[in-house]
């Protein structure tokens, strides 16, 4: 468990407002291992937490939110859902036939430009994907798709 | 399959009932499987929005009086239909049974508290605290089993929970720990493993697993386990000890070794269920009269599941002389 020094929190920042418009994260950032994000919200300082991190065998902290991949930073469906009041940028509209096929966790046909999206139905985020400029690919975690 | 109780554990609850007509109601009951129920996730929908989402279901939904996100789904349905909503998927609602979330009525956790969860999957708490705090606060979330500690992690996630930490240790070693580092909670949650006495509608192999035997066994873990966990309650730091049994061994006994061996009080516990009041006397071991104010809850007066809790409020950190 690593947080997040200011430095490297200011950069994720920028890094996800220019992807996805957002412009602020009112909490901690901790990186479990080297490409997965997580937010923390609680109210313990970094040093106690540093502490409990020694001491204790913690398994995860806060919310899985993003993941940093060599072109750019994916979030995660959740990591959507506490920032969409936030995201403005990389939104692809769905209609409903490709919304169900997503929520099923199947890939979506798309000639949308290349790089990460944020996908929408029915003015409701419903996840994040890489598009091709053909396809985008299923991020759905296997245990949230509509069976 | 069906499982049958055995003649001790018949004999045993009409000591703990009131008479006939109450036991028999009580078997009865525990034939039948109780109503599906769901907590919205407020953290994400109010109660409100939610039920006019859910409206194209055509569900019949009745919220609990002064407890809007709590509700009972009073229609009949398919297996797994609660489950595979898109309402469910975007974690706006959580399913959960009704008696489950009153731990965490009882203890009313606020934003900014510490809140130490100590045997805390599946993690319905959890995110009902959570909740509750408005992901402000800290807690720690713990559970001794890597198997249970990813599906508590995943209910989190689901819920959106951001303020919780998740540790995998023996509640005992954990508590250890934490009190080798003085760390101290304002607010305890020992939810802990028991007998299951109370889930027999949902789980009606427990009457095939159940003994006497096991509730002494249960009974001496858990007094292990409250204590260990009272001693990182701050003083006037409030703690629920709640089980999903009936059985006073691993209820009313382990409440009284805390009251025997610390400087605590019982607090009165308001919900919005018919609750009986915890017993004063068992098979010749008398409570205290302030055990009255813990909580028993009995599947055949709310159509539920059965529960048992108790409020605990530490009023300092000395230790009473242990009784000869």
């Amino acid at each position: 468990m690593k947080i997040l020094e200011t430095k490297e929190k200011k950069k994720i920042l920028e890094q996800l407002n220019k992807q996805y418009g957002i412009s602020d994260i009112p909490f901690e950032l901790i990186k479990f291992g080297e490409e997965k994000i997580r937010i923390f919200s609680g109210s313990i300082e970094k040093k106690e937490l540093s502490i409990l991190d020694k001491e204790l065998r913690i398994e995860n902290i806060g919310l899985y939110f993003a993941k940093q991949e060599v072109d750019g930073i994916r979030l995660t469906f959740d990591g959507i859902q506490i920032f969409k009041n936030q995201i403005t940028k990389n939104i692809l509209e769905l209609n409903k036939e490709q919304a169900d096929d997503w929520l099923k966790g199947n890939e979506i046909q798309t000639d949308a430009e290349r790089g990460f999206k944020i996908l929408r139905y029915n003015n409701e985020f419903i996840g994040c994907g890489k598009s091709t400029g053909i396809k985008i690919a299923n991020y759905m975690p296997k245990e949230r798709r509509v069976k | 399959m069906n499982y049958e109780p055995k003649p001790l554990f018949m004999q045993r609850m009409k000591l703990l009932l009131k008479d006939e007509e109450d036991v028999k109601n009580f078997f009865e009951v525990s034939k039948t499987k109780p109503k599906k129920s769901f907590r919205v996730n407020t953290l994400r929908i109010s109660p409100n929005e939610l039920i006019s989402r859910l409206k194209k279901y055509n569900w019949n939904l009745k919220q609990i009086e002064n407890h809007p996100e709590i509700i009972q789904v009073r229609s009949e349905l398919e297996p797994g239909e609660l489950g595979k909503t898109k309402e469910h998927i975007l974690g706006y609602y959580y399913i959960q049974e009704i008696t489950s979330m009153m731990p965490i009525l009882a203890l009313d956790p606020k934003a900014n508290e510490t809140l130490l969860d100590l045997c805390a999957s599946p993690g319905s708490k959890t995110t009902q605290a959570a909740a509750k705090m408005n992901n402000q606060g800290t807690i720690i979330a713990n559970d001794v089993s890597i198997g249970r500690i990813t599906i508590l992690s995943s209910n989190l996630e689901k819920c959106g929970i951001t303020n919780t930490i998740v540790t995998l240790h023996d509640g005992l070693e954990l508590c250890n720990r934490l009190k080798r580092l003085d760390y101290k909670f304002g607010k305890i949650l020992v939810d802990a493993p028991c007998s299951g006495e109370g889930n027999i509608r949902l789980s009606p192999r427990t009457f095939l697993e159940w003994s006497e035997g096991m509730l002494e066994r249960f009974g001496k873990k858990q007094k292990k386990l409250a204590s260990s966990a009272l001693e990182l309650l701050k003083v006037n730091g409030e703690m629920v000890y709640s089980t999903c049994t009936h059985a006073p061994e691993e209820n009313e006994e382990v409440v009284q070794h805390l009251l025997d061996n610390y400087d605590i009080e019982i607090l009165p516990i308001k919900l919005p269920l018919i609750t009986r009041p915890g017993i004063l006397e068992w098979k010749g071991k008398t409570f205290d009269k302030s055990m009255s104010k813990a909580v028993r809850i009995y599947h055949h007066d709310n159509d539920m599941e059965g529960f048992f809790l108790c409020k605990i409020q530490k009023l300092s950190d000395k230790k009473k002389e242990k009784k000869l």
